[in-house]
């Protein structure tokens, strides 16, 4: 059989006392922060927050001790993960920092870009945007247009990059480009660490369909980057943006970004539920349940040092139709709630973000693609 | 966990049941399984088990499952256990647990003994019935296999007890069913996977078109789905005597789960099977029809859907999170 493996994680008792002091720490933190500031779940940014998440040392949690890391394993940091989210905390500012250009520049950056950027992103003071999609880029990131010349003195980088969350904010993007010409379409490609206070680069909101500014179209013009901002290989950008995305693909925040609208379906629902609605929140509770199980496996995975992709690629299409049919399940069980206005705030926001649940990250489409190249299909 | 056990059962499994699937059941198959010890697996060596874990006791189960054979493996296996928690002795097979007044026993007709159960002020009476075939109604479920009803019998006061709740019990039972499921599924998983590479439609195989691709990475998702459903649920069988607040929702939560993913395999199975499929001939039906029965055996979906959803509500103060992480297994030292 060509099915992944999802072993089932146990947890140390270490484990779950660090799960107890994030908790702890996030009842205080987060005490004035209503349910419809925490459902904004890792989209919600606030940088003095990052920044006491670092002081705890709960950020680069996996990175090595000589760049300001924990030596923490993938599962320590999946609990830490998973409470925050569970807790609606706004987590957005070092959200791309801690979960996939760390572990990136870990792997493939030079030994100054590990001593210099690490410590930063570890204390909670340095973020990141990714530098993926265009706008005739999306899904088929292999059409990117974007280009770094290499000259004498480094490197001259133009395009444009569209969907870049928190790109106003960024200190860094990690740009995927073209480097060179290739015969195979995703030959010659290469991934640069562009440093956002450089001239040449400017950054124009895009508003979602809630009309809130997250997304940014960041646009190069004659970019002058050092030779060293190139990461990793010239010419290996394609394999190293999969294994980043392998990253960005397998952690609770691909079925969690919704669970602020469990808690206050559940604060609402005070009533005895119609039996159409137990069946409803009784599958919902299961699948959960499973979720959590399987994205943990993941991270067990991860900690062993094994590379999940197919394994992640599960995980999120499923999450991701969890976290969507969260807002369905919830408007056809509390009908008579919307008197309440914080779970109307709540349930207003999520249901607006849900179209992005299968969209960002690799859209359901793609995922279901790697699935079935991972089932041996000749 | 002992890894190389656990491969040796699977190994050993897949040997006695590899295409010995049906619809009736095969007396000389339950010889040969009774043989390999198979329904004592739960029990500790002073018991005449091998001291297997859940995991490993589990395994047959879900093989025998995946092949499609029917016997009443799993049935005899919690009995036994049963018995053992009661202090009784096991007993030569087949055996069935089955609750006083409710519902048809599976494979009625083939056991020797039923273990009937009545639910008591904290825990669940056991009385021993020797069956003979006149005792049964019989009747089948959605795949032919025996659901007979016990008649003409009043209920016996009971001759033991087990210090384990009545609802423990029913979600130890569906747990058979959800480790069934699980291993169903993988096979309904892996005949589609060789038919669609197989069989050529308009010049090239159903697994080259989109279409089939993303209904077979689907059907993909959920079996992986429910086999973490199972193991969860086995898991948190083992820790059932010592933290019975996590064994009942965790293993409620699994079987919904893997219903669910025995209903979306089912049907990407069939569609991608095309008429084939559809045939007598084709075993594609031997899993497919127990899987929707054991959806709804041993406790519906809507029954442990109304008991989850009645866990999570009595959870909601201080918190679903809280509840659900406490659910979480602890690594054995």
């Amino acid at each position: 059989m060509v099915l992944p493996t999802f072993p089932l994680e146990t947890t140390t008792p270490a484990q779950a006392a660090l799960r107890d002091e994030v908790r702890a720490f996030l009842a205080e933190a987060l005490s004035d922060l209503p349910a419809r500031e925490r459902a904004r779940s890792w989209t919600g940014f606030d940088a003095d927050f990052s920044k006491k998440l670092g002081e705890r040392g709960w950020l680069g949690m996996t990175l090595p001790k000589e760049y300001g890391g924990h030596d923490r394993s993938a599962v320590d940091r999946h609990i830490v993960v998973e409470e925050l989210l569970a807790a609606g905390a706004p987590v957005a500012a070092h959200w791309i920092a801690d979960r996939q250009s760390a572990p990136l520049i870990l792997r493939h950056g030079t030994e100054e870009q590990r001593r210099t950027i690490l410590p930063r992103i570890a204390a909670g003071t340095c973020f990141f945007g990714i530098g993926m999609s265009e706008a005739n880029s999306g899904s088929d990131l292999a059409s990117a247009r974007t280009r770094a010349e290499k000259t004498a003195d480094g490197y001259v980088l133009n395009g444009t990059k569209l969907w870049t969350t928190y790109g106003h904010k960024a200190h860094y993007m990690i740009v995927f480009c073209r480097t060179c010409q290739a015969e195979s379409r995703y030959g010659g490609f290469s991934q640069v660490l562009v440093d956002m206070s450089l001239p040449g680069i400017s950054v124009s909101p895009v508003l979602d369909i809630t009309g809130e500014h997250h997304f940014n179209e960041v646009s190069f013009d004659n970019v002058l980057l050092p030779p060293d901002a190139l990461l990793g290989k010239e010419g290996d950008g394609w394999a190293q943006v999969m294994s980043e995305l392998a990253f960005e693909r397998s952690g609770p925040d691909r079925f969690l970004s919704s669970f602020v609208l469990v808690d206050e379906l559940l604060r609402c629902l005070k009533r005895m539920p119609s039996a159409a609605e137990t069946s409803d929140l009784g599958r919902m509770v299961a699948r959960l349940m499973v979720l959590r199980q399987m994205s943990l496996s993941v991270a067990g995975r991860l900690a062993r040092g094994e590379q999940p992709v197919l394994a992640a690629a599960i995980v999120k299409d499923l999450g991701a139709l969890f976290e969507q049919d969260v807002p369905e399940i919830a408007r056809r069980i509390l009908r008579e709630n919307v008197s309440d206005p914080e779970y109307a705030a709540v349930f207003r926001r999520i249901l607006l973000a849900a179209p992005s649940f299968s969209l960002r990250g690799g859209t359901r489409e793609i995922l279901r693609g790697i699935i079935a190249r991972g089932l041996d299909l000749r | 966990m002992d890894s190389s056990t656990y491969s040796m059962v699977l190994e050993t499994s897949e040997k006695l049941f590899a295409g010995r699937g049906g619809d009736g059941y095969d007396p000389a198959l339950w010889s040969a399984t009774e043989e390999a010890g198979f329904p004592l697996a739960l029990l500790g060596e002073e018991h005449g088990g091998f001291g297997f874990s859940a995991r490993e006791a589990f395994a047959p189960v879900r093989v025998a499952a995946a092949c499609a054979v029917a016997l009443p493996l799993g049935e005899t296996l919690l009995a036994n256990w049963v018995l053992s928690q009661a202090g009784l002795g096991s007993l030569d097979g087949p055996v069935a647990l089955a609750w006083t007044g409710v519902e048809a026993v599976p494979f009625g007709r083939h056991l020797r003994t039923v273990v009937r159960l009545s639910e008591l002020d904290g825990g669940v009476g056991l009385s021993l019935l020797h069956t003979t075939a006149g005792l049964w109604r019989p009747g089948t479920n959605h795949a032919g296999e025996e659901r007979d009803i016990l008649i003409g019998t009043e209920p016996a006061a009971p001759q033991a007890s087990v210090a384990i709740s009545p609802v423990a019990l029913r979600a130890v039972m569906s747990t058979l069913r959800t480790v069934q499921m699980a291993g169903a599924i993988e096979a309904v998983a892996d005949m589609c996977l060789r038919y669609c590479n197989e069989r050529e439609q308009f010049g090239r195989p159903l697994g080259k078109f989109q279409a089939i691709q993303h209904q077979l990475a689907i059907l993909a998702t959920h079996s992986c789905a429910a086999t973490v459903a199972a193991d969860m649920a086995v898991a948190a069988f083992e820790t059932l005597l010592t933290q019975r607040e996590v064994f009942v929702p965790t293993a409620a939560a699994a079987k919904l789960r893997a219903a669910e993913a025995a209903t979306a395999a089912a049907s990407i199975a069939h569609q991608v099977h095309g008429a084939i499929g559809f045939s007598e001939e084709y075993p594609l039906h031997l899993l497919t029809r127990r899987l929707w029965s054991w959806r709804d055996e041993d406790g519906s979906e809507s029954q442990w859907a109304a008991y989850l959803a009645n866990w999570a509500q009595t959870h909601s103060e201080p918190g679903l999170w809280l509840a659900l992480t406490a659910c979480d297994l602890a690594k054995v030292a």
